[in-house]
């Protein structure tokens, strides 16, 4: 690794692979925002913020893991239908995914205007991830209303039960992570969110994208693979 | 590293507009393709692409390309390939241990399971799915085959066990295009492993004995009566909660047998066969 274990007692932020950002965020001259980064120094030589965000979704990988293990383990094991190639409409999930890419590149764009200090940039990218996230969540509500005037609801059957939970904790997360963009959103309009605290915006994109490859683990699984499982009666199973 | 670092985080610290855009349009094609696979083309029946490649080609398939979308948002939406290692191992550790989890558990639940297993060592189910048998699976009866027997069967939930077999009377199935016959609705009956719950000898088990039973009053737990002719007795196989016998509960036949119109006159007339 580029950091020494010396590297983290010298107080110079120049020192070290960790340092690049930190330094051009100090010249730029926003250090003494709140927000800021680049004047905590760790152990470890890394952000602690940005440590934070990554142990936390290395965490929130198991969680995920357990509920798309869940279900996988109950899969095809439903008695009564509605059996997910009942009511699985992949075209329809197919654009929500779709949404839900567009949002990350949104996430991306946002993070490079902050890095450019292109006001107009934060404030339009911002929005169009939290409008994207938002498109996406609309896509669920109405695929869950759907599925609950077709007879599937948590206590219907195992498939609406795993079904239900992994794809209900994967939109809280991403309406969580909608109510923090909308919070950058806001922030932008106090003049907040600049080079200097581009690390909130990383941050909140780190975890962003984290709802996204989610999705692509569940759009894969429960979607692509799973979504023509019938019940246990049917020929072939 | 530091090099490295500076040279890759060139235009902002980060891959240039141009990297993100072409890497988001990998993205999409990525899932393009997917749905293609899935789908094949829109007003097709057949799915061209999935049955020539086989299902477990196209699930691996499947699993390779979303793992290169997942590979490639950790890496460059999310800096992994260009920040600190030290971020890239603790997130790929959480990450594998979460595999590894998942995998334990699903390798656990599928080695205890064991439906079909219990099921071919209980007395109570006459024949026994057997998935290695012909093509598309069969049923494995003991020899001689059983015949309605007038011992008590165990009282059990036969919902689990009932499930397996009743997919095999498809495959095992005679032929139903003729008049009524009660033979033929005794191979059935065999066959969906209705007997696991009802008995021919007059006992109730976790179903009402069928001895006796066409053409007699019924109660109904909700306190109505119905006669037990054809029509009801085709609704008790395919809606078997609709009306529930008074003193048996509802919930544990499962309406899933797959019970073909054509074959429940030949067990009707079994069952009429039963004095």
């Amino acid at each position: 690794m580029a950091h020494s274990p010396e590297t983290a007692h010298h107080p110079e932020p120049s020192h070290g692979a960790h340092g690049e950002e930190l330094t051009r965020h100090g010249e730029t001259g926003h250090g003494e925002h709140s927000g800021s980064v680049g004047h905590d120094y760790t152990t470890t030589g890394l952000n602690h913020r940005k440590m934070l965000m990554w142990v936390f979704l290395g965490s929130d990988c198991l969680f995920f893991g357990s509920l798309i293990a869940t279900y996988m383990v109950y899969r095809g094991q439903s008695l009564q239908g509605p059996y997910p190639i009942d009511i699985i409409d992949i075209p329809i999930t197919t654009i929500s995914t779709f949404v839900l890419l567009c949002s990350s590149f949104a996430m991306v764009r946002a993070l490079a205007a902050t890095n450019e200090n292109n006001q107009t940039g934060i404030k339009l990218w911002l929005l169009a991830t939290a409008v994207l996230g938002g498109i996406f969540i609309g896509f669920q509500v109405y695929e869950f209303n759907l599925f609950k005037n077709e007879g599937l609801t948590l206590g219907q059957n195992l498939f609406g039960a795993t079904f239900f939970t992994l794809t209900g904790f994967h939109g809280a997360h991403v309406t969580l992570g909608i109510i923090w963009l909308f919070a950058l959103f806001i922030l932008s309009f106090k003049g907040r969110i600049h080079p200097g605290t581009a690390l909130d915006v990383e941050i909140c994109g780190l975890y962003w994208h984290f709802v996204d490859i989610v999705w692509i683990v569940i759009f894969t699984l429960l979607y692509l693979v799973g979504g023509f499982d019938a019940g246990p009666a049917a020929p072939g199973h | 590293m530091a090099t490295t670092h500076e040279t890759e985080h060139s235009g902002g610290g980060h891959p240039s507009l141009i990297q993100y855009v072409i890497i988001a349009i990998l993205l999409f094609a990525i899932t393009i393709v997917e749905f293609i696979i899935i789908m094949d083309f829109p007003g097709e029946s057949e799915k061209v692409i999935s049955d020539a490649l086989g299902q477990p080609s196209t699930t691996i398939l499947l699993f390779v390309l979303s793992g290169i979308k997942f590979a490639i948002v950790i890496l460059f939406y999310m800096h992994l390939k260009f920040d600190n290692k030290f971020f890239f191992w603790t997130f790929v550790a959480g990450m594998t241990l979460a595999v590894m989890v998942g995998l334990s558990l699903i390798g656990l639940f599928t080695a205890i399971k064991g439906g079909e297993v219990r099921a071919s060592d209980a007395p109570y189910v006459p024949c026994v799915f057997d998935h290695s048998v012909g093509e598309h699976g069969g049923n494995v009866c003991p020899t001689p085959v059983p015949q309605p027997t007038s011992t008590p069967h165990p009282v059990v939930p036969a919902i689990a066990y009932t499930a397996p077999v009743a997919a095999a009377a498809s495959a095992a199935r005679a032929d139903v295009s003729g008049p009524p016959n009660a033979d033929i609705g005794a191979d059935l009956v065999l066959a969906y492993g209705c007997l696991a719950c009802h008995s021919t000898d007059g006992s109730d088990l976790v179903g009402p004995t069928w001895q006796g039973l066409y053409g007699t009053q019924e109660s109904i737990d909700d306190g109505t009566s119905v006669t037990v002719d054809d029509d009801y007795i085709k609704e008790s196989i395919q809606d078997p909660n609709a009306r529930i016998t008074a003193g048996f509960t509802a919930g544990l036949m499962p309406p899933t047998l797959g019970v073909k119109d054509e074959e429940i006159p030949h067990i009707i007339e079994y069952m009429k066969s039963l004095k």
